[in-house]
Formats: C-alpha cells, structure tokens, sequence
C-alpha cells in the first residue's frame, strides 16, 4: 500500500525520474508500465516486489515473507535510488550482467533455471498431496514412526476429544509445554476408543492431563502390527445404488419405502422417489386440531386432476415434466424429493411386493409386469449371502457373465461361489451376492423363506425375472413372491399352523358373544371363522382365550349325541360332510378337506347335521332305528350304563344291554385310526415299493412319511400294505372294496364309511393290539371247526327273516354249552327269551345243550352240517331266525371282549365283501344277529342297502358251508355233530388229500398222505388241516374260493396269503385257508 | 492456523481430495487449506457442496502431519495440520478430476475403495 502510494505521487510530481527508472528496468517491467495508471494498485505491485524479490534472492522461495516485510525498506530504497545516481548504476550494471548471463545459457540451463524459478514457486501453493505415487505397502508403520496408544472415553465423546486436543496443540504451540503427541484418531465404527499417536507414553498422558471423559487407566500400547487395522475402517459401505430401495427415517413419510433414482457427488444427499401422501381432502379446523398429529394421509399417487382442494389447487403448477405443489414436486404420480442420506435407511429394507409394485404400477396399471420385473432387479441386489444355498440354482444378472447359470458351490462371509457353466464349461467363480439371482423353473416346487407367505410350499407356475408365481399348497391360490424369497423345497408344509398358544382350528373367543375357529394362520395374525359364519382377521392379542370343545356333546338332527371328531353330512343344502371341529352352544364348526372355501371349514346348527360316523366307533344310528323299529326298545347308544342296569331286567333290558355294550365298549376304541403311525408300503401307484410310517389318515387316504426322504405323501389308504416292525407284511390296510361311497341317507349305516373298516378289523392291527386281542385269539383257538360252522351258516337268512328272540336264544343255548363265558352272559336272557318265547324255549333249550343233540333232533338231511345243519333245519321248519347256533360255539360270542360285541353292532363288519371281514363273520355271524337288535331288523329298516351287503356275505358263507375241494390236506376227526368216528376211528388222526368231492352225497375221496388206498368219507368226518406259515394254500371258502396262494404268515385268526396271479396281501381267516396239495405252480 | 480448526461440531464437512474437516462454512470463507489451488470453493457455497462431503467416517487430530505414520498412512502427511477424516464418502466433481489429471496427479477417492 505505502508503495503504491509513493508511486502515484511520484507519477504525479516527478514524471520523468520515473520514466526514467522504468526505462532501466528489465523488457517485462515495460508492459506492466505501459497500463500502469488504471491498473489496480496492487496488481501494479506485485509483479514488481516478485522480480525484485528473484533478482535479489534467487528464487529463495522461503524468505518470501520476509520479502514482504521489506516493504517499507523498499520504498526508502526507492528514494535512496532517485537520491544517489551511483547506487543505481551499479545496480544496473549488475542486472545486465546477470543478463548476459542467462543469454548464455543453453536450453537445457534455461529450462531448469526457470523451473527453478518458478515451478518452485508453484510448487509453494499448490496441492501436494499424490504428488509422489508410494504404494500403501511402503507405508507400513515400522520402528522409527511414532508408537499408538489407545484409550476408553465415553462414548460418543470421542470427536469433542479430538477436537479439543487439536486445539490444545494449537493453543500450545509456542507455549512452554507444547504437545508432544503427533496425531489423534478415532473410528465412528469402534465407539468409546481414541488412538493417540506419540513416541512415548508420557507425551500421552501429559496430552490429554485434565481432558474430560477420558478414562485414564485405560491406557494401552497397540502394537505395530495392528495399528493398521486400528486405522483401517472396516465399516461396511452404505452402498447407494441408483434404483435401490431406502426407506424414510422420520417425518410424514416414516417407513415409506423410498426408490433412489439420484445420488449427489458427495453422496449425503440423495434424490427419491416416493408414493406421496398428500392431504387431499380439505379438512375443517376443528377436525385438524383433533387429529394434529395423528392422521397421516394413505399412500396415493398424485393426480392433478384429482385434486379437489382448493387451497392447493390454487399453489399448483407445471414445469417440465414436474409438477409443482407448494416446495413438493411430483412427476409421473409420484413425489421427488431430495433428501440426506442420514434421513434414510438404506439397510435391510427388504421391501415387499406390494410396495414394490406400488412403485412399479406405473400411475395407471400400465404395463406392470414388464416394469416389475425391471424394478425388482435392485431389490434383489440387497439379497444377503445367506439367502444362497448350496446346490441352488443361480442365473448371474450383472457384470460379464450375465445370463450364465449355474449351482452355488459354498458361501463364505459376503461372496457367493458359483460353479458357473460357461459355454459348456464349468468353472468355479466367486460373485457377490447381488449379481446373482436364484433361478427357478416352472413346476418346481419351492418354499417360500421370507415375506408374508414364509413357510408356504407351492408349485410354481410363471417365473419372470425374479418374481416368482406359485401356486399355493395350503391355499391353493397363486401367490407371487420374489425368487430370493423362495427354495426348493421337496416337503409340502402348510404354513404356520401356530402362534403362541393358538393352533390352527382352535375354538377361540373373540368377545363376549362372539367366538370363533381358527382357519388361516397367518405370518402374525389369524383368520378366524366367528360364529356367524364371517371371517375376520384377528392378531394374536385380540383373542380372550381359547375354548375347550372337547367334551361338548350336542345332538344331531336324528337326535344323535355328535362330538367333536365325529363325521357328519349336512341336512340340507350341499349336503357337505365333514369332521366336527367344535361344538358352539347350537352351532358347530365342520371341516373337511374336500372343500376349498374358508380352507374347508364352515360353520352349521347342530341341527342342520346328521351323524354319519361317530369317532369312537359308536354305534349311531344302528342304535337309533333299533329304538324307533324294535319291540325291545331300549336301544340306546349310550348301552354302556343300559347294560349293567338292564342286567337283572326283562329282555328287553338285555337286549337294550346287549346294544349298549357294543356302543359301551365302541366308546373305548378311541377315535384314532390304528394304521396312524404304522408303518406300511406303498403297494401301487408311482410310489409303489417306498416305505413309510402313517401320519395321518382320512376316511380313505393316507398321508404316508417315506422312510427315503422324509417326504410326506398322500396315498388312498388301499394302496397301503402294512409292515410289522422287521419289515415283513401283514396285511394291506384297507381293501379297496371297503370303500363304498357314503350313501346320502342319514340312515346310511356307519359301514360305508371305510373308518369303521379302519377301527373294525380291516388293519391286522387291530386283531394283535389292545384288549380285544385276546379274546379274539382264543376265539379262534378253541373252537375253531365252530367258527368254521358259522361261516357256513344259513342263519343269515334266517336271521333276516326272522324275529330276534330266536336268534337271540340260539346262541345262548349252544354258547352256554360250550363255553363258559358266554354262559354267564347268556344265561340271564335266556331265562327271559324262555319267558317270552314261552312253548319254544323247551325246544331250544334242548337243542342248546349240545349240537349233536340238535342235530339229531333237527338234523333230517344229509345236506345239512351237523352243528349248524341242526339249526339250520330248525329254521327251516320253524322259519326261525337261527343264525345264533352257528355262531353261539364261538368264542366270540362267549368272549365278553368289547371287539366281539362292538363288531356285531357295526354292520360294517357284516358288509364288509373282504377276507378281514370274512373272518370276522365266519366266527360270529351269529354273534350279531343275537346280540344287536339291529341285525334281527334289518329287513325292516332301512338298512336294507346293507341288506345287499348282507347278502353278499352270505354268498361267500354258503360256499363256505361246502368246504371240500380237491387238492386240499384235510385230517380225519369224529363226527362233531353225532361224535361217531369214521371207520370206527381207525384213521383218526390221519391226514389226507382230497382228490374228489362229491357233492350231492357229501363225501370226499381222500387219499391218505401216508399212503394206502383212497377212502370214500363223510365231509363230517374230515376237517381242514391247517397251514402253516409259508405253505402253499387253497381257500375254501369266501369269494377267493378255489383260488391258490401262498401263506405269507399268520396273526391270530388271521392268515396273510398271497394269492396266485393277484397283487398284494389278502387277509383271510384261518378258517377258509387249507393246505394245498395240488401240484400247480403257486407263486 | 485459527481458521483450520472447525469452530462447531455441525455442519462438518470433508475435502473430498484431501480429507480436511472443516465446517461448511470455512470452507467457504477459506476454501481448504490444502487444495484450494485445485478445488477453488473459495466464496463458493455450490463449490463447497461439490468439493466437500458431509458423510465421513473417523477424524484424525493431524499435529505433525510430516512425522506422524497416520499421516503417512492416510496420505495427508504433506498436508496442514488440522482435523482430517479418515475416510470420506463422494468422488470429486468431474473438473477437478481433469484438472489433477492435467497436473499428473493420481486421483485416489477417500472412500476407502482405492486399494494397492
């Protein structure tokens, strides 16, 4: 400034020294003369100082400030020069020597000697950073760079340390004690740590005496070789991708999932896209103050025709492609905002679908699939490693080897390693998870990891890009998820079928009045069928409690008790079936699986319902109509109670008892399938041979756990073919004729509902298992010939024909003879049958003692059995329902076992056209009929179907009576009938093959197995031999009559034979299976 | 040297070339210390905008710049002494990429990807 001053003074008041001295000067000087006057001073000023200061100091670049504080010498100098002419003539001699000697330099001189000059000077100011290009390895900490200390503050105190200790060293600089530390650094990623760079510890503590928040013992040396670590951030990097998904922090938009579609250089703000929230509708005063704070306007896209608010519509308007509303800009519907990064969250967004496609409708629903597809890519960019499986299928989406496949060999911390094939070669490559996208083919079945629908399994249908539509298995709807939210999975799992305490189909109350059942678990809420048949989305905590419907008994529409688990149809309408799942004060909840709606379940008055088949094997409507068609009434269901009380009681007492009973003891069986947890094979169908334990069954199918992959499978229950625990068969689980079709009658008995097959007999199961076993095996053993007897037994027809108190009292009679237990049971009723049937009883009685009796008085023709011919020629006379003869020897009868008096008061037994079923009748056919009123009826009643069944039955019990065929081993006993012997019981004993049966004389030709002539004898003198395990058999009675086979093994009363030509197992008594001696070819 | 250290702890912003933590406004009084010949945000708020950003992580106290390893390690050992960041997110604007270019600088981004 004083320069410029003299300057101008010198310019006005001695020109021509100053022309003069600016004459002397160096060339360059003159230009900068030339425009001297209406330069700025400065300017002016600097060139000069700048060449004084290289002349004199030679390009000294450190003592520029000093150059700068001669300024005021410099201007006395001036005047020294303008007063003395020799000073400045020296001077100028000097520069021109200085000249010449810059002439004589060569290039290379003159290029460094401005370099020297100048770039030196440029060197000063400008930036000296990645001037030298020193790798980071060189740059190791060694021993001669200063040591690191690191210490404990409070969190979050770490800047304000740094920060004052920065100070300090500044405050101190020049003081006495200034600070010896060299640097201090702290991570944002590692809170309550600062590092402190210095040579010794003293230096340290001395840096940080009376510093607050520092905890002073804390005090360590990091050793050399982790201060890089120390320094090195290894915070992972917020990666904001163009496209990607953020969601807002706060404000009106909190947890609004945001598209970034801009990021700034600086990458703290960036521009994002959301769905505005505009309050569109005007609101009054009082309305907004009530609401302040709490209304926040739905999601909508922007519509400027939409907008009916005056208020805005008025601020409202367009530029470009924008519009504008008051500071918010809208483009295409949405909102653009720029915000701070720090505003947003731009991890873990997973953003679901549905907001996904909010972003991808595109205003209108335009073309949303193809701009879904697009958009997905980057949300399938935030996919985690974990997402990845080893053995999933990927499809690279970026970089290089786009559009490549291939399986993912191993994941390891944030990369993926694929086994990519790559033109037909196949190679191992390391990718980051969000190039890759899980690919999936259509008809594959996958689970669903992730979302709303985690846990569904699912058949998938359409794959685009990375959005996946499957279609449910639990629901059977199409659900559309993101490929990354889904494996492959083999298992079908039905989704969550539990939230804390509530299980899928609870009884729930919801209120007070209102209760409902459980149909849809949801990932954190229920769907609840209430009582008025609506469906509600309830969360967990809206449910008052859950509700016990268990012992809930209601009656049905027959007046049957129904409980929950028992199999009904409905009345009217579309006569639905189902299980009931509760009982509701009059109303009751019903599923079946047949039915889509509601997930197959529904709600109905317990009136509106018939009982088809009750879970325990109670007798229903058997019961029921022998009350409403019987003389004896009484028959209640509930027979258990009725029984003990009607003891002591008249005959219809007992009767009403002996209905009871089946229904006291069906009670017992418990409502659960004995194939459950079986395990069988599959004998059919694209499973055939796999293995597997029963999970569940239904009426007729089977879910089956396979033993090979834990899959589970739902096989028809005939297709099953039950093992014993080493593997080897016992027995198909179900036949297939069982299955007959419910009839829609409500009077349709329980057999046609193959469960009652299940429970009856059909499993081998049953016959080993539980209480009923014994009696039914040592049914078998003793009197066996006897249960032979009434296989054959025509009393099926006379049972029909017949009143009841015959057959009641023909078992008793014969029964009584034999075997005691029946005795006491029979001996009541029959004093009371006596009374009833008053001159007959004599009659019966006699003929009860002993069969031979019987048949010597009765027996007329030869045709006849002795045992059974007796009775049955007694109903032939009398027209006399004699079924119970037959049956009466047998134990079943006698045995007070639950199973044989269940069994007669089901008819399913009686229907059943199987070998399982055959055995049950062939030793207790009588057994029914005397004992179950139902039976005596049922030409009467409407079971008149079964009538059919019946019939069948007896088809296969009239070949039975013939037993003889050829080629079966038979052995010579006496007479049961008259107790005569053959031969005088010369071959008693003996064991023989049939070669010819004569039929109209009821003789056979035997050939004695140890040989000798053959023998003409009476059918009465011969019995079958039984068969052993793994002998070659021939069935002589039943519909298989004639047939060959093999015996597989032997349950009980139950063989398990293998027939000639025929797939699978048939479970036949022991009774229709004889020892084959034919020579044909079995297997 | 008064004007290098940050006088609030908001508003806080970092060279993206040299790491420099400033507040917003210094910046704009005194644009950076270090590399003001090249980034020119002197009086400049959209320069500053450019040149600096408000998203780093870590600050280093830098009180011997020439001596220090840190410095050393994270390149500003030539630098001023003063706070510095110890990593910063952004690129430099497109200019002054070319300008060190020119200058036969090596651009290495604070952001912790360069890596040799």
């Amino acid at each position: 400034m004083a320069r410029r001053k003299t300057d101008d003074e010198g310019d006005i008041e001695e020109p021509e020294e100053d022309d003069e001295r600016y004459d002397d000067e160096e060339d360059e000087e003159e230009d900068d003369n030339e425009d001297d006057n209406p330069r700025p001073s400065k300017r002016r000023f600097n060139p000069f100082i700048d060449e004084m200061a290289e002349v004199d100091d030679d390009d000294e670049e450190e003592e520029d400030d000093e150059e700068y504080g001669k300024e005021d010498g410099f201007i006395e100098e001036d005047h020294d020069e303008s007063a003395t002419g020799t000073a400045a003539h020296n001077r100028h001699l000097d520069l021109d020597r200085r000249r010449r000697e810059v002439e004589d330099m060569d290039d290379e001189q003159m290029a460094d000697f401005y370099d020297k000059k100048y770039g030196g000077r440029n060197r000063v100011q400008s930036f000296k950073g990645g001037a030298e290009d020193v790798p980071q390895q060189l740059l190791l900490p060694s021993v001669n760079d200063p040591n690191l200390w690191m210490i404990k503050c409070k969190p979050g105190k770490e800047r304000d340390i740094i920060f004052s200790l920065m100070k300090r060293f500044f405050d101190r600089q020049y003081s006495d004690s200034p600070l010896e530390i060299y640097s201090v650094f702290a991570r944002e990623s590692l809170k309550g740590y600062i590092y402190i760079e210095a040579r010794r510890q003293a230096h340290v503590q001395q840096a940080l005496l009376n510093l607050p928040n520092i905890y002073f013992s804390t005090l360590m040396l990091v050793p050399i070789k982790e201060m890089i670590d120390s320094i090195n951030v290894s915070k992972k990097q917020l990666d904001i991708v163009q496209g990607g998904w953020a969601r807002v922090r706060r404000g009106k938009y909190a947890g609004d999932l945001a598209q970034i579609i801009d990021i700034a250089d600086s990458q703290d703000v960036v521009r994002v896209r959301l769905v505005p929230r505009l309050e569109l509708e005007d609101r009054d005063d009082y309305d907004k103050k009530r609401k302040k704070g709490t209304y926040r306007p739905p999601q909508k896209l922007f519509n400027p025709e939409r907008l009916n608010n005056k208020a805005l519509t008025s601020s409202l308007q367009k530029k470009g492609g924008y519009w504008h509303l008051g500071s918010d800009t809208f483009k295409d519907g949405y909102l653009e905002k720029d915000m701070k990064v720090t505003g947003l969250t731009l991890e873990d967004i997973n953003p679901t679908l549905d907001e996904v496609t909010k972003f991808a409708s595109g205003g209108e629903d335009g073309e949303r699939g193809l701009d879904l597809s697009t958009l997905t890519n980057s949300s399938v960019a935030n996919s985690l490693p974990a997402q990845f499986q080893i053995g999933d299928t990927v499809e690279v989406t970026e970089g290089d080897l786009l559009h490549t496949y291939g399986t993912v060999d191993s994941v390891e911390g944030g990369s993926v390693t694929v086994n990519l094939n790559v033109e037909g070669f196949k190679r191992l490559v390391k990718l980051p998870p969000r190039q890759l996208r899980k690919k999936f083919t259509e008809g594959d079945h996958v689970k669903v990891i992730n979302g709303r629908y985690k846990d569904e399994t699912g058949l998938i249908v359409s794959v685009k890009e990375s959005v996946v539509t499957m279609l449910s298995d639990l629901s059977l709807k199409e659900v559309t998820v993101f490929a990354k939210d889904l494996r492959e999975a083999a298992e079908v799992t039905l989704g969550q079928t539990m939230i804390g305490n509530y299980e899928l189909h609870d009884l729930v109350q919801l209120d007070f009045y209102t209760v409902g059942v459980i149909i849809k678990v949801d990932r954190d809420s229920f769907r609840v069928l209430d009582q008025n048949g609506e469906i509600r989305t309830i969360q967990p905590h809206q449910i008052t409690n859950k509700r016990d419907s268990k012992r809930a008994v209601a009656t049905d529409a027959n007046g049957n008790s129904i409980q929950a688990g028992d199999t009904v149809v409905e009345k009217d309408g579309e006569r639905r079936s189902g299980t009931i799942l509760h009982l509701y004060r009059q109303l009751v909840y019903l599923h079946s699986r047949e039915y889509v709606q509601n997930f197959g379940v529904w709600v109905t008055r317990t009136r509106n319902v018939a009982s088809i088949a009750a879970k325990g094997g109670r007798a229903v409507n058997t019961a029921i109509d022998t009350t409403k068609q019987q003389p004896y009434g009484n028959g209640s269901m509930r027979g258990g109670f009725n029984d003990r009380g009607g003891r002591g009681g008249g005959r219809g007492g007992e009767r009403g008892g002996r209905g009871g009973r089946g229904g006291f003891f069906g009670h017992g069986r418990g409502g659960r399938d004995n194939l459950i947890s079986q395990t069988v094979r599959i004998a059919k169908g694209p499973h055939k041979g796999y293995m597997g334990i029963v999970k569940d069954t239904t009426d007729a199918m089977a879910r089956v756990e396979l033993h090979t992959n834990c899959k589970i499978i739902t096989v028809e229950k005939s297709k099953l073919v039950i093992l014993d625990s080493h593997g080897g068969t016992i027995g198909p689980a179900a036949e297939p004729d069982a299955f007959a079709s419910p009839s829609p009658s409500p009077y349709n008995p329980p057999p046609s509902t193959p469960k009652r097959f299940g429970d009856g007999g059909m499993t081998p199961m049953h016959y080993s298992s539980g209480s009923r076993t014994p009696a039914w095996n040592s049914g078998a053993r003793t009197p066996n010939p006897y249960s032979m007897d009434g296989n054959k037994t025509p009393a099926w027809n006379a049972g029909a024909r017949t009143p009841n108190p015959y057959a009641m009292e023909a078992p008793r009679t014969p029964a009584g003879a034999k075997t005691p237990a029946w005795d006491s049971g029979s001996k009541t009723p029959r004093r009371s049958g006596g009374g009833a049937d008053g001159g007959e009883d004599d009659h019966w009685n006699a003929g009860a003692r002993t069969p031979a009796a019987d048949s010597r008085v009765w027996g007329k023709g030869g045709e006849d059995w002795p045992t059974p011919s007796a009775w049955r020629s007694n109903s032939d006379r009398n027209k006399v329902s004699t079924p119970g003869p037959n049956t009466a020897p047998t134990p079943y009868e006698a045995a007070p076992t639950p199973g044989a008096h269940m069994i007669p008061m089901t008819p399913a037994a009686l229907t059943a056209p199987t070998p399982a079923a055959h055995m049950i009748s062939a030793p207790t056919p009588g057994n029914y009929l005397p004992t179950t009123p139902a039976a005596g009826q049922m030409p009467q009643t409407p079971f008149m179907p079964t009538g059919g069944d019946y019939n069948q039955a007896e088809d296969s019990q009239s070949t039975g009576e013939e037993w003889p065929i050829p080629d079966i081993e038979v052995s010579f006993i006496k007479d049961r009938a008259s107790g005569s012997e053959f031969d005088g019981g010369a071959h008693d004993g003996q064991k023989a093959s049939i070669v010819h049966v004569d039929r109209s004389k009821r003789v056979c030709k035997v050939r004695p197995v140890s040989g000798g002539n053959e023998l003409e004898v009476g059918w009465e003198y011969l019995d079958i031999v039984k068969p052993g395990k793994k002998d070659n058999v021939k069935i002589v009675s039943g519909e298989y009559r004639g047939q060959i086979g093999h015996l597989i093994g032997v349950d009980g009363v139950d063989g398990i034979v293998k027939l000639r030509g025929g797939s699978g197992f048939k479970i036949m008594g022991m009774t229709s299976v004889a020892k084959y001696t034919g020579s044909e070819a079995v297997a | 040297m008064a004007n290098v250290l940050p006088h609030d702890k908001k508003q806080l912003r970092a060279c993206l070339l040299c790491s420099l933590v400033k507040n917003a406004s210094q910046f704009r009084e005194s644009g950076c210390e270090n590399c003001e010949d090249i980034m020119r945000m002197q009086g400049s708020v959209e320069r500053v905008a450019e040149c600096t950003s408000a998203n780093f992580d870590g600050v280093i106290a830098m009180m011997r710049p020439d001596e220090s390893w840190v410095g050393k390690w994270q390149r500003i050992d030539k630098f001023t002494r003063g706070i510095y960041a110890v990593r910063v997110s952004g690129r430099i604007p497109d200019d002054v990429e070319d300008e060190l270019d020119r200058r036969g600088i090596t651009y290495r981004p604070r952001d912790g990807s360069a890596r040799d």
